[in-house]
């Protein structure tokens, strides 16, 4: 495997998979009290960089292990992991163009996530959830800019 | 064989997600490792090349300011100090929005139990014990949404009602006995000890048609920034 390819299909879903939950958790991101849905937003990074199903399996299931706080069951993973595999689904099928991609899909895991984890979150909430979305889709943005100057289905 | 592999590789990564062994509480500290790991360089930028021990070191007297503070405001609300304490480390905060909640590494086996009040540098409030494991617990705080808890306001002891959330509000602050802002705000409710500091008042508005005030709440501390609380035993 020559470096460039050991970059893009190593070193880089790895370093999401491990910083991306370690910052979420560091709490040290939050603008107004609201933190950043660092998962989601690496989900969807995986989502783009990695076609093959087993390995974004692994990189997915990477990530949501160390964003646990708890040993055994927790809900959130288990929304975090259908949330994963849905983004991997719509984007096999989906038509639309390769910007609005990125956002569209951060759009729908946000949902998603919630929507299983704890969908009365959004209705007694609604400033709360729009404003992580808004931060999601940001922060979504940007990274997508930076991985487009690195891999060829990002652009 | 590619194929067996690649399964037992995902049953795995689910077995470690999902079941409940002690695997996963390595895997707790390993996030927190990272946690503090990531923190770290992130703190040296914001505080302009402050070491994080310094960092912890100012925070830690800072607790014991608010401690001794909150103390005081105790033994003049008449209320002793005979509480018996359980030292935890914090080992991972709940990072989304809908939940305001983190683990500690105490358990039923060193005499938790649901219900206990989790406090830092003995007085001053951080949550109470929502679920507990043999040698863990989670902590539910008062960033979690939907909890309200009866308090008091200044030596005035102004009545009013925290609205646990993102952030934090006080709300049915009592017009007759309006506090003055900074003033500390203490725990006053049923199952809590009477009299742990939860805060300081500030940003105190009226609301139009509301016989009551509201306010915000200016905690003494950073809840991402907890590496070490006390439970409550007694």
């Amino acid at each position: 495997m020559n470096r460039q390819r050991a970059i893009q299909e190593i070193i880089i879903p790895l370093v999401v998979a491990v910083i991306f939950p370690a910052a979420q958790n560091s709490q040290l991101l939050r603008i107004w009290g609201v933190n950043p849905n660092l998962a989601i937003v690496g989900l969807m990074i995986l989502t783009i960089i990695i076609a093959d199903y087993f390995r974004f399996f692994i990189f997915s299931g990477l990530l949501i292990l160390f964003l646990k706080i708890l040993p055994g069951f927790e809900i959130e993973s288990a929304a975090l992991l259908a949330t994963a595999l849905l983004m991997k689904i719509i984007k096999a099928i989906s038509p639309w163009s390769v910007f609005l991609s990125p956002v569209l899909l951060i759009i729908m895991g946000t949902l998603v996530f919630y929507g299983i984890a704890d969908y009365a979150f959004i209705f007694q909430e609604p400033g709360i959830f729009l404003r992580e979305l808004a931060y999601n889709i940001v922060l979504g943005a940007l990274a997508y800019l930076g991985l487009s100057a690195i891999y060829e289905e990002a652009r | 064989m590619r194929a067996a592999l690649k399964a037992l590789l995902i049953f795995f990564i689910l077995g470690v997600i999902f079941y409940k062994n002690s695997f996963a509480v390595a895997s707790l500290s390993l996030s927190s490792k990272l946690q503090s790991a990531f923190a770290s360089p992130i703190l040296l930028i914001t505080n302009l090349f402050k070491s994080s021990s310094f960092v912890e070191q100012m925070t830690r007297l800072q607790m014991e300011n608010q401690s001794l503070q909150a103390q005081l405001t105790r033994q003049a609300l008449g209320r002793g100090s005979e509480d018996d304490f359980l030292k935890a480390k914090v080992h991972a905060i709940f990072s989304f929005n809908n939940k305001g909640s983190f683990t500690i590494d105490v358990g039923s086996l060193s005499g938790v139990k649901e219900g206990m009040v989790v406090v830092v540098a003995k007085d001053v409030f951080v949550g109470q014990i929502s679920q507990v494991s043999s040698d863990w617990s989670e902590v539910r705080t008062i960033f979690d949404i939907g909890w309200q808890i009866p308090v008091r306001i200044g030596l005035k002891n102004t009545p009013a009602l925290l609205l646990a959330g993102v952030p934090p509000a006080i709300s049915m602050i009592d017009k007759a006995r309006v506090p003055d802002l900074g003033d500390d705000i203490f725990t006053a409710g049923r199952g809590i000890p009477y009299g742990l500091k939860i805060g300081n008042l500030k940003n105190m508005r009226d609301i139009s048609g509301n016989p009551f005030k509201e306010g915000d709440v200016a905690l003494p501390y950073v809840i991402g920034e907890l590496a070490e609380v006390l439970v409550l035993l007694k």
